[in-house]
């Protein structure tokens, strides 16, 4: 403050001195000399920000930094090397969707389905619709991936039956993904009556599915049929016996019977 | 009587107000692009995960092409300086990145081999203080020294198989799957002991071998325990896996006394600890593939005291962790998250003093960058006050003065 006070009564004495000739100058306002300040640092500000901006970029070499953009980057890779695999396009939608990108999801899904518009791209739209929150729309289309996947079955098994094979065919998961799908959709649009009847259809699908369990017990429990939720919860327990959902289910399940 | 402007005054003030709306404008814009070209997609909710340990970054590899990314690493080191090196063992070599996560260069041997300053499989890696790179070859049965400028050094051979190496107090710990073997820094044997098995004092590990004041901790993996040896090769303590419960305290429920660590976690299971590290608190942490998770142990007396981490593919979560690091200076854990194919970076509580890493934290966040813009407009506005205060000193005197001649 002393210092300040030296400069200004220094300045004050040598401005004296010159008051006529300074006079006859206008005089700029002052607050139009601080904005004027204010406006040149913000342009120095911004130069350096777009320096630094572009110096990062250049450092940049497209690595992935979380499993969702490696997801995007290899399967990208993927359409690059293989355009013409549906797996490719399928992998690529689900990367997209994970990613939040749903529209680059489902287009991926329509460029699949141009190449095999069977019963594996149905399921994929199905999911991306419900992972984009579309709920009902998913909900149509995995009735639509439920009835492609009969078919396909039905087909191989006629065409099996031809040669003389006459065995189960070969579970390839499908239905069960559809089935699962579509009961998280209707559980999120709180259709719990439909949602169970899903869930038993994907637990006949593949009981081995711990979490799966757990899910429909905890809505056997929200509809107040103890009885079956604690079947259910058992039967998580059945496959991962220390599932501390599966534990604690169970426990309130036992508390409400 | 003050001189009035020449022109009106609430034009220009007008117009440099729109200006600077303007470029403020301008510049919050690129610091919203800036933060989103820095912020990675798919990030979980929180980098905070449970029981407190936080995610700091990951890192994959060098580029978007499966071959430019990590396969598989099998084990971590960090250097002096920071950097991180990974080994990437089906593609012989190994990738180094910065301590800000940035790739910095491979270090690879031209296709691998068993000739001189070649590698097949590098299994495991570790760093003296000097920056010199031991790298444990278990195909060619040798540890290859490289310098900090990736610069072939030396190497010698190993009886059985090299899968595992710790550098500590001048020496380097080799383990073989039932021995261990230790070896000055040029390669000279200075003493072996142990045998495969899995009696008390037997050992039948991967990699996991570290020392501190001639005690030799090694992560017992196929035995589901650890051991400490002294360097005769007594054994100090056994630990085994208890019995087959996951549901020991978490830290939050764990007493704050280490003292009573045997209390802890009474019933900690290890399922495959697979590496371990001293932590700038001196306690061990211990990666445990098979439990995904890092445990934190007493090194006294083996006795586990925390857990952190869980199963999973996002940020934060592990998919057999089976190499651990840790960096002093920024108090953080390098792991291989060997089945997610990436190096994770994380912090756990209490693992050193927080003050002395507050600036390094701050300085090596990817954010730091956002720190420049916002820098300079807090100099503009001192600049813009500072000769404020000049002007109106200025003005005040000019007016006083020409009152004075009025």
């Amino acid at each position: 403050m002393a210092e300040d006070h030296d400069i200004l009564s220094e300045e004050d004495s040598v401005w004296a001195e010159d008051a006529p000739a300074a006079v006859d100058l206008p005089l700029r306002d002052p607050l139009v000399n601080v904005l004027l300040i204010v406006a040149l640092s913000l342009v120095v500000t911004l130069i350096a920000t777009t320096g630094a901006l572009y110096v990062y970029l250049g450092t940049l070499n497209k690595a992935p930094r979380t499993m969702t953009e490696r997801d995007v980057a290899v399967s990208e890779t993927l359409i690059a090397e293989r355009p013409n695999d549906v797996s490719s396009w399928a992998a690529v939608a689900y990367a997209y969707a994970r990613a939040g990108r749903y529209d680059d999801a489902l287009d991926a899904v329509s460029r699949g389905a141009k190449l095999d518009n069977g019963e594996a791209m149905a399921v994929v739209k199905a999911d991306v619709l419900r992972s984009a929150g579309r709920l009902k729309e998913a909900v149509a289309a995995y009735d639509f991936a439920e009835e492609q996947t009969k078919k396909l079955r039905e087909r191989i098994r006629i065409e099996q039956a031809k040669v003389g094979i006459n065995r189960d065919i070969l579970d390839d998961g499908a239905l069960f993904q559809v089935f699962w799908g579509r009961a998280l959709a209707r559980e999120a649009l709180g259709d719990t009556k439909g949602a169970i009847k899903d869930y038993v259809l994907a637990s006949e699908e593949n009981p081995r599915q711990s979490t799966l369990w757990v899910s429909l017990g905890d809505l056997y429990l929200k509809s107040d049929e103890t009885s079956r939720a604690v079947e259910a919860y058992r039967s998580a327990l059945t496959y991962t016996p220390d599932l501390p959902e599966a534990l604690d289910g169970l426990k309130r399940a036992e508390e409400g019977q | 009587m003050a001189q009035q402007p020449a022109s009106h005054p609430l034009r220009p003030r007008v117009l440099l107000t729109i200006a600077i709306v303007l470029l403020l404008a301008i510049l919050l814009a690129l610091v919203v692009v800036f933060y989103n070209l820095i912020k990675p997609t798919g990030l979980p909710g929180g980098t905070q995960g449970i029981d407190g340990m936080v995610w700091v970054r990951s890192m994959y590899g060098f580029g978007p092409t499966e071959d430019e990314q990590l396969r598989q690493p099998s084990s971590v080191a960090i250097a002096p300086n920071g950097d991180i090196y990974a080994t990437d063992p089906m593609r012989a070599r190994v990738m180094i990145f910065r301590s800000d996560g940035t790739f910095r260069r491979l270090l690879h041997t031209a296709g691998g081999g068993t000739e001189k300053g070649m590698f097949i499989r590098p299994e495991a890696i570790d760093i003296d203080d000097a920056g010199d790179v031991y790298i444990a070859d278990s195909w060619a049965g040798k540890i290859i020294v490289f310098d900090s400028q990736g610069r072939y050094s030396r190497e010698w051979p190993v009886e059985g198989q090299a899968r595992g190496v710790g550098i500590a107090d001048g020496r380097v710990y080799v383990l073989d799957i039932g021995r261990v073997l230790i070896y000055s820094r040029e390669g000279e044997k200075l003493a072996a002991f142990g045998a495969r098995g899995n009696m008390p004092g037997q050992i039948d590990a991967y990699q996991g071998i570290t020392a501190r004041k001639g005690v030799i901790y090694v992560a017992d993996s196929l035995n589901k325990r650890l051991q400490a040896f002294d360097e005769s090769g007594s054994v100090l303590w056994t630990v085994p896996g208890g019995p087959a419960s996951r549901s020991g305290p978490r830290p939050s429920e764990a007493p704050t006394d280490s003292s009573s660590a045997s209390e802890a976690v009474p019933d900690h299971r290890w399922d495959l600890p697979q590496d371990l590290v001293f932590d700038g608190h001196n306690r061990l942490v211990v990666a445990d593939a098979f439990q995904f998770e890092l445990t934190v142990v007493d090194p006294r007396s083996g006795k586990a005291q925390a857990r952190f981490g869980e199963y999973g593919r996002e940020e934060g979560q592990f998919y057999y962790p089976t190499s651990i690091a840790y960096d002093p200076v920024r108090d953080w854990f390098a792991v291989a998250d060997t089945n997610n194919n990436r190096i994770q970076i994380v912090r756990i509580p209490d693992s050193a003093n927080p003050s002395a890493a507050v600036g390094w934290r701050a300085i090596s966040s990817p954010f730091r960058y956002l720190a420049i813009p916002a820098l300079l407009l807090l100099a503009a506005i001192i600049l813009g006050l500072w000769s404020s205060r000049r002007l109106w000193g200025r003005r005040s005197a000019l007016d006083g003065s020409e009152e004075s001649v009025w």
